[in-house]
């Protein structure tokens, strides 16, 4: 069986070797002018001193790296392509050519047959995945250290150990897709919209509420008091009596306008600072923000893992049970 | 034959139909509270007056917005979806599936079948991808404009008519390997490689040199707390690199912006106190006019935005036009 799965499988597994291999290629030689780059700014001993501001450098340093930045949301796509290409075909391209009439009528018990070639490739893509999550954590340490954003959707989802559990989900989902539609091709183009749809909805649903946030009251232009890495899920602000002004943490000129006359901005110009700052004193403008404290990093990153785990879990069952039960 | 054309790919038809519908969808509603947030907090008027500085403003809307502008880059992925789904079974599936010996044994030649099947197929990715690219263009409208960034790559792939020429080109690579490999699974990945492959390298070597880069230089200036960097017409151009070098033209560290090279402390004696603390700003200002500093920049400016555009779709859709063509020689010559 498990010379039977290798022969089947080896030209996939290949060439995600090649893939992870080039990946890392680019990883490493990139990583290594982003590392000599922030030594010699100075960013790196600036950020060490604790409370500086290094935001002159900061910013230096984003604009140089602005294009690599530009092109880490795409490893969020790497689980899905195991999905596609691993999973999908795993029972459906043995439906589609036939093969399952001789594979299932040897002496191996289709349950055997199932379990054998899931849990190999399972394996693999566990190995590779934690590969790529620990590459993928390492080359962004620099940038993490630097924005503050370990808890930003889209930059939680990439970093960690998250990305292990998703590529298991995409492999359930890919395998049960295959397993009920029986050909490749719409397989792969249900396993691409339920994994996107699934990871849109727990990222925008259930996220932000996997422990209880906490809310903070700060006054305007008053010292930062949210940690580098708190995740802000929604900001207002208000006034002394507690009327909205404005959804966001920033300034909405407009609103602000009606209670204090002259602020808004002309083509002409624009209210001087001074102005500002004198009619938000006058209001007692404040912002209120609920946010997710840096500090549970990782206890999201359980979390999050978990449901994914039990989901890949719950689909390679069912994705068995129809193998056993359902299908010629 | 076009009806033929028609039963085959109907299920792929209706699926990018499906997934153009929820993506426009998506971006409709996310827009409505971008366009809102940039019109309420004053930023839209901030940013007609040229000149202003916005940075307040446009940093508290890059924060709200953080998450949906993080989602750009997942635009470089959909021409390839297209080249995947749409472009690599279009001949291997005939091929894998044995139907290829029904249908080309019919009166219909092969050429026709091939073109027929082709032009049909490429003319409605060529309307999705006009509709698609539009899209796109208009909701990336503010971040750009923030950013001054369309001329970077990353948002210049994804707006104007580059996305309709990428989507071209991964149809027909689809097609081609397909082709010559006669089977979907493999052919897909093989396309998804050779597109990456492609599109990296044109972006890398290719596209900088489009026309010829125009170099400015300024002195590096201090500004309060903070250091000015860049000049007034790099405003949306692509820059390409960028030095610091002193009054004599030395090197004195790459990039721009302010930079604690080893130069740098060298030449100014107690710029650097040990490292918890940094330079005061004024000894800062007092060792950049002491050593002359100026950055030099190489640039396109924003003004060729519209000549990159070209020159990038024409490019694509020459590669895409040969495949195409390969393909149907391979076709009618050599298989079966």
């Amino acid at each position: 069986m498990i010379w039977l799965t290798w022969r089947q499988h080896r030209i996939q597994a290949l060439a995600g070797a090649i893939a992870l291999g080039v990946v890392s290629g680019f990883l490493v030689i990139t990583h290594l002018g982003i590392d000599r780059f922030f030594h010699s700014t100075g960013l790196a001993a600036c950020l060490a001193g604790g409370h500086r501001d290094c935001s002159n450098l900061a910013d230096t340093f984003s604009s140089h790296f602005h294009n690599l930045q530009f092109l880490i949301p795409l490893f969020l796509v790497v689980p899905m392509l195991v999905g596609l290409f691993w999973g999908a075909p795993l029972v459906a391209r043995e439906m589609e050519q036939g093969t399952n009439k001789l594979v299932w009528t040897q002496s191996v018990t289709r349950r055997r047959w199932f379990t054998t070639k899931v849990a190999l490739i399972a394996a693999a893509g566990v190995a590779g995945a934690a590969a790529f999550a620990g590459l993928v954590s390492w080359w962004s340490g620099l940038f993490i250290r630097v924005s503050g954003e370990r808890l930003t959707p889209g930059i939680f989802d990439l970093r960690g150990i998250v990305p292990i559990a998703y590529v298991l989900f995409a492999l359930g989902l890919g395998v049960l897709a295959g397993t009920l539609i029986r050909k490749t091709l719409p397989a792969m183009a249900v396993t691409l919209g339920g994994f996107i749809a699934v990871r849109a909805l727990i990222t925008i649903f259930l996220r932000p509420h996997y422990l209880p946030s906490k809310t903070v009251s700060l006054p305007m232009f008053g010292p930062r008091q949210l940690g580098m890495n708190d995740w802000v899920l929604h900001q207002v602000t208000l006034d002394r009596a507690g009327l909205v002004l404005g959804k966001g943490g920033g300034l909405d000129l407009g609103a602000l306008s009606t209670r204090c006359p002259g602020l808004l901005p002309t083509p002409q110009g624009f209210p001087s600072k001074l102005k500002i700052v004198h009619c938000l004193q006058r209001l007692g403008v404040h912002t209120v923000t609920t946010y997710q404290p840096g500090n549970r990093f990782w206890a999201f990153q359980g979390i999050e893992s978990a449901i994914y785990v039990i989901l890949a879990a719950g689909l390679l069952v069912a994705a068995g049970w129809a193998v056993r039960r359902r299908l010629a | 034959m076009i009806w033929l054309t028609w039963r085959q790919h109907r299920q792929q038809a209706l699926a990018g139909a499906i997934g153009l519908g929820l993506l426009a969808l998506v971006l409709f509603v996310t827009h409505v509270g971008m366009a809102g947030t940039f019109n309420s907090t004053g930023l839209a008027s901030c940013l007609s007056n040229p000149g202003r500085d916005c940075g307040a403003l446009a940093e508290t809307f890059d924060q709200h917005y953080r998450g949906l502008q993080f989602l750009a880059a997942l635009f470089l992925v959909i021409p390839l979806l297209v080249g995947l789904f749409w472009g690599a079974p279009f001949v291997a599936r005939e091929l894998e599936q044995g139907t290829y010996r029904l249908v080309w044994t019919q009166s219909v030649t092969r050429r026709r079948w091939f073109s027929t099947k082709f032009a049909a197929v490429a003319g409605a990715a060529l309307l999705g991808a006009t509709a698609y690219a539009a899209l796109v263009t208009w909701w990336t409208q503010m971040f750009v404009r923030i950013h001054a960034s369309r001329f970077n790559p990353g948002f210049f792939d994804i707006r104007g008519m580059v996305p309709v020429a990428y989507i071209l080109f991964a149809l027909a690579l689809g097609v081609l390997i397909g082709t010559l490999v006669r089977r979907t699974l493999p052919a897909m990945g093989l396309t998804l490689a050779a597109f990456v492959g492609v599109r990296v390298l044109v972006n890398i070597f290719a596209r900088p040199h489009y026309m010829a880069a125009k170099i400015t230089s300024f002195p590096v200036v201090p500004k309060g707390g903070g250091i000015l960097v860049g000049g007034p017409d790099l405003a949306n151009g692509w820059i390409l690199n960028q030095v610091t070098v002193d009054r004599f033209g030395h090197l004195a560290y790459s990039g721009g912006g302010i930079s604690f090279s080893p130069m740098l402390t060298s030449h100014c004696s107690g710029l650097i106190p040990p490292p918890p603390a940094l330079p005061t700003p004024a000894q800062l200002s007092q060792c950049i006019s002491h050593l002359g500093l100026r950055t030099v920049t190489t640039y396109q400016p924003a003004g060729r935005f519209w000549a990159f555009q070209g020159i990038e779709s024409t490019i694509y859709v020459a590669l895409a036009a040969a495949l195409f063509l390969t393909a149907g020689w391979f076709v009618r010559r050599r298989i079966a």
